[in-house]
């Protein structure tokens, strides 16, 4: 039986004269989706991130083969990702609250590094497919409890 | 420099609602909101194929050296949205990879980021430390839709 998730987006500007949060573009902006995803397991969970012993070690959040048994095949084994980073700035900004999120089981926060996939700064989320062909690991900067949250949807599909 | 303002929601019914029943016992309503400083903004609609073979791989979706000369965690970077906006059909799912330009569909391909059914989409953060492609298993013109906001602070 099929069981659905729905998914809504909205990206929104005002345009650059505007005298409150002016946009980037002279024409404000407003991109809005939405889609119905048909979905089995649901996994939950809220991140802490870094020891006592090493406050910058990395940590895997998903193992693509605790969910598919024969081979990740694009268009049928997969799920949708959720992330995002539950830090607030600091006081003084700086990179302290930041967490990469990419493929490569080490620091991932050398310049040009292809195995990350993206930095969340505090606040950010994300919001993506994943196709299962690789597990997905959370570096962070320094030690900090709840740090991140990550929900992930199985396609139906998936075997 | 400009804001932006993406908000997300994820919401289900119960798994005994009649309607569209939800994968849970329970309801689910999620939302998350941000506001982000950005600077350059581009977009494009983009035909795929779905031919493999040499030369024939699919596309570049967003080149990372247009944007900066050195990807560093937490001050170069973008976001990036990306919805296939094709209707129903077979040969009608577009993969996403990072690396070379190559054959994104083979089983496991660790290339392969993720996978668009039509109408499905993505918004997620890029640091720009590789390219983002596209691979089809077919041919649709006006395919995929892409935005690339640049992060304030990208050098």
């Amino acid at each position: 039986m099929s069981k659905y998730i729905t998914t809504t987006l909205s990206i929104t500007s005002n345009t650059y004269t505007a005298t409150s949060n002016p946009g980037p573009t002279t024409s404000p902006l407003a991109v809005s989706v939405s889609n119905l995803l048909d979905v089995t397991e649901v996994s939950s969970k809220i991140v802490d991130l870094g020891t006592v012993a090493d406050p910058t070690i990395h940590k895997l959040l998903w193992d693509a083969s605790d969910y598919f048994t024969t081979n990740a095949d694009f268009g049928v084994d997969g799920g949708f990702l959720y992330f995002r980073n539950l830090l607030s700035e600091n006081s003084t900004p700086d990179t302290l609250h930041d967490i990469v999120i990419g493929t490569l089981d080490g620091d991932m926060d050398t310049a040009d590094l292809a195995t990350r996939w993206f930095t969340l700064q505090p606040g950010e989320f994300a919001w993506m497919p994943w196709d299962f062909t690789n597990d997905i690991y959370a570096d962070p900067q320094e030690i900090n409890a709840g740090a991140l949250e990550t929900i992930l949807f199985v396609r139906t599909t998936t075997v | 420099m400009g804001i932006i303002k993406p908000s997300l929601t994820l919401t289900a019914n119960a798994s005994s609602s009649s309607t569209d029943a939800g994968p849970m016992s329970m309801a689910l309503s999620l939302s998350a909101t941000d506001s982000l400083s950005v600077t350059q903004v581009q977009s494009k609609i983009l035909d795929v194929y779905g031919a493999h073979g040499s030369g024939d791989d699919g596309g570049i979706l967003w080149d990372a050296s247009d944007y900066t000369s050195s990807g560093e965690a937490g001050t170069d970077g973008a976001f990036v949205y990306i919805k296939n906006i094709t209707a129903a059909g077979s040969g009608r799912n577009i993969m996403i990879g990072a690396a070379t330009l190559e054959n994104l569909s083979g089983n496991g391909e660790a290339d392969r980021l993720f996978t668009l059914q039509p109408q499905e989409f993505a918004f997620f953060p890029w640091d720009c430390t590789q390219d983002l492609n596209f691979d089809a298993n077919g041919d649709t013109t006006n395919a995929l839709e892409t935005w690339v906001f640049v992060r304030t602070g990208t050098a």
